[in-house]
């Protein structure tokens, strides 16, 4: 049973197979119980609306010459100004190319990687090793990005322990992680999976319990191996978790690690390591471009936006579950 | 350009800047003043009012709305310190400080700011706050000084002005100086900080080598360090140059200053009368060409762009450092202060080495002497540092169009010009935390016991109004020289006039030292000093930056090849540094017509 | 059960890989305790590359600097274990709350609803006219900053909706036929019935508040009510580990520094400790949570 013990499981099962059976609802008492259920609604509707949409009049501000005096009401309406301006920047198409590298870079090796974990974690067959195994790959992810900056660049950079006991006598010289354009975008990638592929096999993990225990059992029982139960029964249990989040990882295509990147770039490598987010922080926030930045904001937008439409119609027509 | 990316860090060094009051407040215990030296003890002591109407009858007290930085090497607190607290319940107003991460504090403020209501209080490094004025921002001070502050008002003379008026109108504060001992006078004869270079002194002597003079010795001397490995360090240690954070750190300054250029700086070009920028000026090319050429012989620190100041204090300890420069800060003992650690354990040597010293205590590494060097001079002569670097002394407090407490800021200035003001913020009570003496100005009192002035200020708080502010408003050296005592006591007259400052006229902003000292004037910011704002300076300098940044340290690590140079020129000249230019240039003329 | 031939080797193979695994996982937090105990000449001597720390060395000098009379960033522990405790149990509540009906298949509007929510997940304002809606409901300067504009994470609320829409329906249904309101059943049923994905969605608002630096920034001015995060960003980016201290202790201190780098690291473990100590337990609770169901008979 994939319940835990303290539940009174069984007394509710019975009473629910012969109540369901016997008694339909009136519609007074659906009503009402309904209603319970939209009540509950009411303060993430309330909560949406104040912090969610309220913020959204500030992508008005793209359309126009911001003013900090005047707001956003106050301010003139350029049109699409801002927009041709982006498009017209080169640096902009740099930034662009450079987020989208990484972004799928991190998707091609972050995204499988927390699934094929979680599926090696579910063959181990000591409670003890697992638990401690997981546990340790859970670890990276309470580290913010500012200790883990300091914590990489400590092992990685030209004289730390990567170097000197492993590429220095392969190599013959080090390798300069940080600094060198060839390597950095390796450097994020790996610093990304190594901090959240633990953290992701959470979710995996979660819908690997769900699935019916029976079904391996029965599955066994026909004579199908581990490689035929995984592939007939554990994929397809966890398929529609592996299809939200791929379709969610859309979303988030044009942002490849605001936190990250700030801290890891520097000059040497902005040529591959400048993204849209940091790009936007320095035109934004530090030169004070408001409008610009806004532009570039909603432009990442509504190209996630549509990204996370086309995938989850995709997926849909493929017969899986989409997001809604 | 790029003034504004630089401010974020020029500021941290403003911090220590803004004189030995941000250093001795940043040190400043403020947790709990003890018993005996409670606020209320002391409105004895303070008896004249020359301005503000004594506090008559219970009012609520004004609130004074400051947003601070908190930044290395200095602790500012929210809780009020004795100094404060004497000040407040003289005054009837009260603080409220919001403290910030100092190296984001700009992003708050914009955010702050951009959303209409900012209503503290804040510093600003000169070029940021020209931006700020040009966008309408601050609040002009002009009519309200001489209403409001009567008794500071005198102090904004031509000097001043030149500094912080921007059309002739007036928008920021300067505070009073801090003296730094007892019997001794704010300095005015001092930069608070300049760069300065450092060589070994034990590997000069152990090759028999001279200090070199000019930058290609300079040069040799580095490849002798590094071929002959005086230290014994080992080829893979030794470091002959050292630097951190790429080229905005200050630390490559002297390769540039031979070249006749400076890092992110802007010039008046006399013979067109045209403002120009040091970084796509010619001298850079040959400075980027010295710097690479060092750089492949294994001269420069390979982690130089990547490293922060820690890992590089570190190996200078470590005695893997041949030479390096960094920023000197006479008085200031917070982080970075390398120079003042070297120079408290007496490794900086004069004379012939002694042997028994050890750097720092807790390692077991050899003994490191040093020696300061004159900043190398280039093919056509050139030497120095940075006059400014986009900081200089001054660093206005402002107040945003949209504060609510200007009148309460008005009197607090306003108070701390006068001599009750002047006295009881750097000297605390009469008769009890100083006393007042004929020919030596103001002596220990009786709460000070054996401690020092520094220590005893860190204790009480001193300072912590408003040089302790980190960042808020810099220091006029000018507050105390009226006082009899004052100019009787110290020969600051002379000082002044040592650098050709009119003495009456008090208006050496530190900068001007700083100039005259190591730093060549034509190495000092020439567009935020002065006060020439471009429209779209604050639009334009972070990307400039960026590219900047982006060639010189691919060149200098050569992953560009030198002629890459010519390319960034066009590309910054297509990027808006042309429209810089002539803004700048326009400001200039406007300026001097006026 | 008897495994086969490959199934065996695929186990080997499998604990192979998981030991290279936790060792890469571990090693870097292991050189940083190592940097953080062992003098700076001694790292140097063996060429940065000792990985464990050598007993006879090992010296808390560094991590007696940081702590030594340094009461803001003790605080700073406690405000961050406040928001990590009461932020995630308000979190939780609210996500839940909109989860339950969410998950009901048959409820009129709940895609309207859905569409509501995911909107936001695509679009946002952007940072300052969140601020201004922050201000406007008077949270500037407030923890509950942190807390309240994040109430729900519409993500974690889609996961939490999947998971009680794969609950037991009969078992809600039988409930009410007993005459149990939605209530009663979310909070005696469902949350029992739940804990493995309450418990994960625990971790990550936790975590969240755990690693939260620009929410501090932006909407916290008072650094009574700082987290850790900015303290320590203050040490790693601004680079001074001198900021940690206190005024008395400095002058002492500054006539020995311990290297910046040692601190450097020190700062990292006492940021990381914490987690480390507690984790275990909540871990207990976790893995269980998480676990069962996955414990095959």
């Amino acid at each position: 049973m994939n319940l835990p013990p303290n539940i009174p499981l069984a007394v509710p099962v019975k009473r629910s197979a012969e109540s369901v059976a016997e008694a339909p609802r009136t519609f007074r008492q659906e009503f009402r119980k309904r209603r319970l259920l939209y009540l509950m609604l009411i303060p993430a509707i309330i909560y949406f609306f104040i912090y969610r949409y309220l913020p959204l009049f500030g992508v008005l501000v793209a359309f126009t010459d911001y003013d900090i005096i005047g707001g956003v009401f106050k301010s003139p309406w350029v049109g699409l100004k801002y927009f041709r301006m982006l498009f017209a920047d080169p640096y902009f198409w740099r930034v662009l190319r450079n987020t989208l590298i990484i972004s799928i870079y991190k998707l091609v090796w972050g995204f499988p990687a927390p699934i094929i974990l979680a599926l090696l974690f579910n063959e181990l067959r000591s409670q003890n090793f697992k638990r401690v195994t997981q546990s340790l790959s859970y670890l990276p992810n309470f580290l913010s990005w500012v200790i883990l900056y300091g914590l990489f660049y400590q092992f990685l950079y030209r004289s730390g322990l990567v170097n000197n006991v492993i590429i220095k006598p392969l190599l013959g010289h080090p390798i300069d992680f940080f600094g060198d354009s060839r390597y950095f975008r390796s450097l994020l990638v790996i610093t990304d999976v190594w901090k959240n592929v633990g953290w992701g096999t959470i979710i995996y993990l979660a819908a690997l319990a769900g699935i019916n225990p029976e079904l391996y059992e029965a599955a066994s029982i026909d004579g199908a191996g581990k490689w035929k139960q995984a592939l007939h029964i554990t994929l397809p249990g966890i398929r529609s978790v592996i299809s939200i989040t791929l379709i969610l990882s859309m979303g988030g295509i044009l942002r490849a690690g605001f936190e990250q990147v700030l801290l890891m770039q520097n000059p040497l490598v902005f040529d591959v390591g400048d993204i849209i987010d940091t790009f936007t922080y320095r035109v934004g926030l530090v030169d004070q471009n408001y409008s610009y930045s806004a532009a570039v904001g909603l432009f990442q937008s509504v190209t996630g936006m549509l990204l996370v439409l086309g995938v989850n119609r995709v997926t849909k027509q493929m017969g899986q579950e989409g997001i809604w | 350009m790029a003034q504004k990316m630089l401010s974020r860090r020029s500021f941290l060094k403003a911090a220590g800047l803004s004189g030995a009051g941000a250093i001795l407040a940043s040190c400043a215990r403020t947790a709990t003043p003890t018993p005996e030296l409670k606020p209320t003890q002391a409105t004895d002591k303070v008896t004249v009012a020359p301005t503000v109407p004594p506090t008559a009858a219970p009012k609520a007290p004004d609130e004074i709305r400051v947003m601070l930085g908190q930044f290395a090497g200095a602790t500012v607190t929210e809780q009020v310190s004795y100094i404060e607290g004497l000040i407040c319940e003289r005054l009837n107003i009260k603080f409220k400080k919001a403290i910030v991460p100092g190296d984001v504090r700009i992003e708050k403020r914009n955010v702050m700011m951009a959303g209409g209501e900012l209503d503290y209080a804040f510093g600003a490094g000169l070029p940021d706050y020209y931006d700020l004025i040009s966008r309408g921002q601050l609040l002009d001070l002009t009519d309200l000084l001489p209403a409001k502050a009567p008794n500071y008002w005198p102090y904004v003379d031509d000097t001043m002005k030149k500094y912080i008026a921007y059309k002739g109108r007036v928008y920021g504060l300067i505070g009073p100086a801090v003296p730094l001992k007892f019997g001794e006078p704010p300095r005015a004869d001092k930069p608070s900080t300049w760069v300065r270079t450092a060589m070994r002194k034990d590997w000069l002597e152990k090759l028999g080598l001279q200090p070199p003079k000019n930058i290609d010795e300079f040069f040799d001397v580095a490849k002798a360090f590094y071929d002959q490995d005086p230290g014994g360090v080992g080829k893979d240690n030794i470091i002959p140059i050292v630097a951190c954070n790429g080229f905005v750190w200050n630390n490559l300054d002297f390769a540039f200053g031979a070249y006749g250029v400076q890092y992110n700086t802007w010039y008046l070009d006399e013979a067109d009368q045209t403002v120009k920028s040091y970084d796509v000026h010619p001298g850079m090319k040959d400075a980027l060409a010295w710097l690479q050429k060092a750089y492949a012989a294994n001269l420069i620190d390979k982690d130089f762009i990547t490293q922060k100041e820690p890992q590089m204090l570190d190996k200078i300890k470590n005695g893997y450092v041949g030479v390096f420069s960094s920023h000197y800060y006479p008085q200031w003992i917070g982080g970075g202060a390398i120079f003042h650690e070297m120079e408290q354990l007496q490794l900086i040597k004069e004379g012939s080495l002694k042997e028994g010293d050890k750097f720092t205590p807790d390692t077991d590494n050899p003994p490191t002497y040093w020696t300061y060097l004159e900043p190398p001079t280039g093919p056509n002569g050139d030497s120095g540092y940075p006059g400014s670097m986009g900081y200089s002394g001054v660093w206005p407090g402002c107040i945003p169009r949209n504060a609510k407490n200007v009148d309460a800021v008005l009197k607090l200035w306003d108070f701390l010009a006068t001599e009750e003001g002047y006295l009881l913020l750097n000297y605390g009570v009469k008769d009890k935390d100083y006393v007042m003496t004929e020919d030596k100005g103001p002596q220990p009192g009786p709460a000070v016991g054996d401690k020092d002035f520094a220590t005893y200020r860190q204790e009480i708080g001193c300072s912590q109004v408003p040089q302790g502010w980190n960042g808020f408003g810099s220091t006029y050296p000018g507050f105390a020289q009226k006082y009899e005592w004052a100019t009787s006591a110290y020969s600051t007259e002379r000082a002044a006039t040592k650098y050709g400052v009119p003495a009456g006229k008090f208006g050496t902003v530190l900068i001007y030292d700083m100039a005259l000292q190591w730093a060549r004037p034509k190495y000092v910011n020439f567009t935020g000093n002065q006060g020439l704002s471009a429209p779209s300076a604050g639009q334009l300098s972070a990307r400039l930056a960026a590219t900047r940044d982006e060639y010189c340290a691919k060149i200098v690590t050569g992953a560009f090849a030198l002629d890459k140079f010519d390319e960034f020129v066009a590309r910054w000249q297509a990027d808006g540094g042309d429209t810089l230019v002539n803004e700048y240039t326009e400001a200039y003329k406007a300026k001097l017509s006026e | 059960m008897k495994m086969t031939r490959g199934e065996r080797i695929f186990s080997v193979f499998n604990i192979i890989f998981m030991c290279v695994l936790n060792f890469i996982m571990l090693a870097p937090m292991l050189y940083v305790l190592t940097l953080s105990i062992m003098p700076e000449h001694i790292i140097s001597q063996h060429n940065h590359e000792l990985l464990l720390p050598i007993p006879k060395y090992i010296t808390l000098e560094s991590y007696r600097y940081i702590f030594a009379g340094n009461s803001q960033l003790i605080h700073a522990y406690s405000v961050t274990a406040f928001l990590v405790i009461v932020g995630t149990a308000i979190n939780i509540v609210f996500t839940m709350l909109m989860a339950y009906p969410l998950s009901k298949t048959d409820l009129k509007g709940r895609t309207a609803v859905m569409l509501y929510v995911f909107i936001t997940m695509l679009i946002g304002g952007g940072l300052i006219p969140t601020y201004l809606v922050v201000k406007a409901t008077g949270l500037i300067d407030s923890l509950w900053a942190l807390i309240i504009p994040n109430l729900i994470s519409p993500w974690y609320m889609i996961i939490m909706r999947n998971f009680f829409a794969a609950l037991p329906q009969e078992l809600l249904e039988a409930a009410m036929m007993d005459g149990a309101g939605e209530f009663t059943i979310l909070w005696r049923i469902v949350v029992p019935l739940s804990i493995p994905v309450i418990a994960t969605m625990s971790l990550f608002y936790g975590v969240g508040y755990w690693n939260n630096f620009f929410g501090v920034l932006i909407y916290i001015n008072s650094p009574s009510k700082w987290t850790l995060q900015p303290f320590l960003r203050q040490v790693l980016i601004e680079a001074s580990p001198r900021l940690l201290q206190e005024s008395g202790a400095l002058q002492e201190m500054l006539k020995a520094p311990p290297p910046m780098e040692q601190v450097k690291m020190a700062t990292i473990m006492a940021a990381t400790v914490p987690i480390l100590v507690i984790y275990p337990f909540v871990q207990k609770y976790f893995v269980k949570g998480v676990m069962i169901g996955s414990v095959k008979g």
